[in-house]
This record gives structure tokens, C-alpha cells and sequence, in this order.
């Protein structure tokens, strides 16, 4: 049971555990590695995502470096993903002792990402360009 | 103002090849403030063909060096126009395609969305949204890295938003990896 918070983590289960106060579905689209259509969903302001149950086998297609234990879990200012399934209704309860959240169960396959603005990928590698130069 | 006798000769003659015509070159000692005189000598804009009885031309008085002389080129509006749209068009037509992207893919996001919140608020069954979002299933198409650059630069600067790679991936109807592709050849130019 790990906690990632880095840029580029990823998770990838039967099925994930999402929390968000900000979520968004986009259409879905035919994955070129399972060859069937995958239901794309995406997290805002602070989301998670944390895996509910392991594949069987343990073996990850979308990224190889995805974390694949029960419990593992994605904390990220934005995460994308996608799953076999739609994504069923959310239920909304207290995350945290000022906010709630809405809480949603992925069904079939699912993977999700932490991911960042273009911007801030671009500039940071312009900064780890910058500071490689130094060395 | 130019004289009646040269605009008749002009309207009769006049209608260039090429997009301006250089029909006189006037020194301040020709010109006044509120009249310039084309020269009578005008061989050079005898060139080209008459558009017939519609005569619609613009005129160009320009000074171009510190010798006091005024030089006067012509041209037919609507060829001075269509330059212009085409530099135009030339200029921003990447833009507009981009942009009609963008709503494109916007309208297809509220659409979707909104059938989820149909089906959230239990107006459509689960059976009923799930096919509904198989007919608005697509096909990620193959594009090259290369294919990204200009218009991931093109959105980000004309929209001002921080799209996220999996937002221009869902844009572009693209892998998520060629976008992280393009990303770094942007990177590193």
C-alpha cells in the first residue's frame, strides 16, 4: 500500500477507487491495446484514486511503471484515467472535516495517471535542462 | 485632386498587371497641399487592359526618400483586396482549423457530459447510456509528433488555458504517449 504523489505515477487495477470535488467524463474511445472502447475520465482539484481491487494476473498493460497493489494509491492536483466501463454514479460524502467529495467505484480494467499542465512539463524541463547545464 | 483630362485617360487604360503600377513620379515643386498633377507623360501606365466600364482603382502617393519627390503607383482595388485576404487567410488559416477544433471538441465533451448527468439524474437507464456512449466512441487516429508541435503551440497561446497532455490527447483524437512526444520536441527546441 504506497502513496504516489509524483507527476507520471500511475495505478492500474480491476477495478480503482476515485475521490474528486471535481470530476470530468470525456467520450470514449477504442483503445488500441485492449481493442475495445475505454471510458476516458479526468480529476480535478486534488484527486484520488487508489486501487479497490488487483488484477488477476498482477501484469499491467497500459504503462509498465504502474503501481498494481490493493491499496495503492494517486494523490495529485489532476488525474486522468480511463476504465473498461462507464463510470457509474458517484456518491457524495464528507472527505475531509470541511469538504465533501463524490466517491466512485471503476468498473473492469481501469488505469489512472497524475498528470500536470503543458506549461509546467515544459518549463520543468527547461529548468532541469537549465540545471544540468550548471553541473 | 487629379485632373478630369488624366482620370479619363487613366480610366480608359488603366489596369494593372501586376499588383501596383507606378504611374508618376512628382516633385514637391509639381505638388501642392491641396492638388497633385499627374504628369502628362505618363507612357508607363498605358501598360495592361481595361476591366471594362466598371473602373474601381486605388492610388498610392508615397515619399520614399528625402528628395522631396512624391512617387504614385495605382492598382485595381479588388486586386489590392484579394492580396490582402489571401495574406491574411495564409496567415491565420492554421488558427481558425485549430480553433474550430477546440469548439469541436468542446461541444462533443458538454454532449457527452450531458448525457452522463441524464443518466445521473436516472431521466436514461444505464443500458441507455452505455450505448449511447458506444455511438460516440472513436478511433485514436495515428499522428506524428512532428503534427503536434504547431497546433499544440497555436492552442495554448490563443486560448491562454493549461490543457493538460491527456486534454490534447482527447483533442486530437491522438495517443497520449505522441503527445508526451511532442511535448518533449517542444522542450527541447
Amino acid at each position: 500500500m504506497t502513496k504516489y504523489t509524483q507527476v507520471g505515477s500511475s495505478v492500474e487495477g480491476a477495478s480503482l477507487g476515485l475521490q474528486t470535488r471535481k470530476f470530468l467524463q470525456r467520450p470514449p474511445e477504442k483503445d488500441s491495446v485492449l481493442g475495445i472502447v475505454v471510458y476516458p475520465f479526468k480529476l480535478g482539484i486534488f484527486g484520488l484514486a487508489h486501487i479497490a481491487a488487483e488484477l488477476a494476473p498482477k501484469t499491467a498493460i497500459w504503462s509498465t511503471k504502474s503501481a498494481l497493489s490493493l491499496g495503492d494509491e494517486l494523490h495529485g492536483e489532476s488525474i486522468s484515467g480511463r476504465s473498461e466501463k462507464p463510470l457509474s454514479k458517484p456518491a457524495v460524502s464528507a472527505a475531509t472535516g470541511t469538504h465533501r467529495a463524490s466517491f466512485i467505484t471503476t468498473r473492469g480494467r481501469s488505469f489512472a495517471i497524475i498528470e500536470v499542465g503543458v506549461r509546467a512539463l515544459l518549463q520543468k524541463k527547461a529548468i532541469s535542462d537549465k540545471s544540468n547545464e550548471r553541473k | 485632386m487629379i485632373d478630369m483630362a488624366t482620370r479619363k485617360r487613366a480610366s480608359t487604360k488603366l489596369v494593372a498587371r501586376q499588383p501596383v503600377v507606378p504611374v508618376a513620379r512628382i516633385t514637391t515643386a509639381d505638388a501642392t497641399a491641396s492638388s497633385i498633377y499627374l504628369p502628362s507623360t505618363q507612357s508607363s501606365v498605358t501598360e495592361g487592359v481595361s476591366t471594362g466600364s466598371s473602373l474601381d482603382l486605388l492610388l498610392r502617393v508615397s515619399a520614399q526618400d528625402a528628395s522631396g519627390a512624391f512617387n504614385v503607383a495605382i492598382a485595381p482595388t479588388n486586386y489590392v483586396l484579394q492580396a490582402i485576404a489571401n495574406a491574411w487567410q495564409s496567415r491565420h488559416h492554421q488558427e481558425i482549423a485549430t480553433l474550430v477544433n477546440v469548439v469541436n471538441w468542446q461541444h462533443g465533451m458538454l454532449d457527452y457530459n450531458a448525457r452522463y448527468n441524464a443518466y445521473l439524474l436516472e431521466q436514461i437507464s444505464q443500458e441507455e447510456f452505455e450505448s449511447a456512449s458506444q455511438e460516440l466512441a472513436y478511433e485514436p487516429v495515428e499522428l506524428q509528433p512532428q503534427d503536434l508541435i504547431e497546433k499544440i503551440r497555436t492552442v495554448l497561446s490563443l486560448t491562454g488555458i493549461d490543457y493538460t497532455p491527456s486534454d490534447f490527447a482527447s483533442l486530437f483524437r491522438c495517443r497520449e504517449d505522441v503527445v508526451h512526444s511532442a511535448l518533449k520536441l517542444m522542450a527541447d527546441q
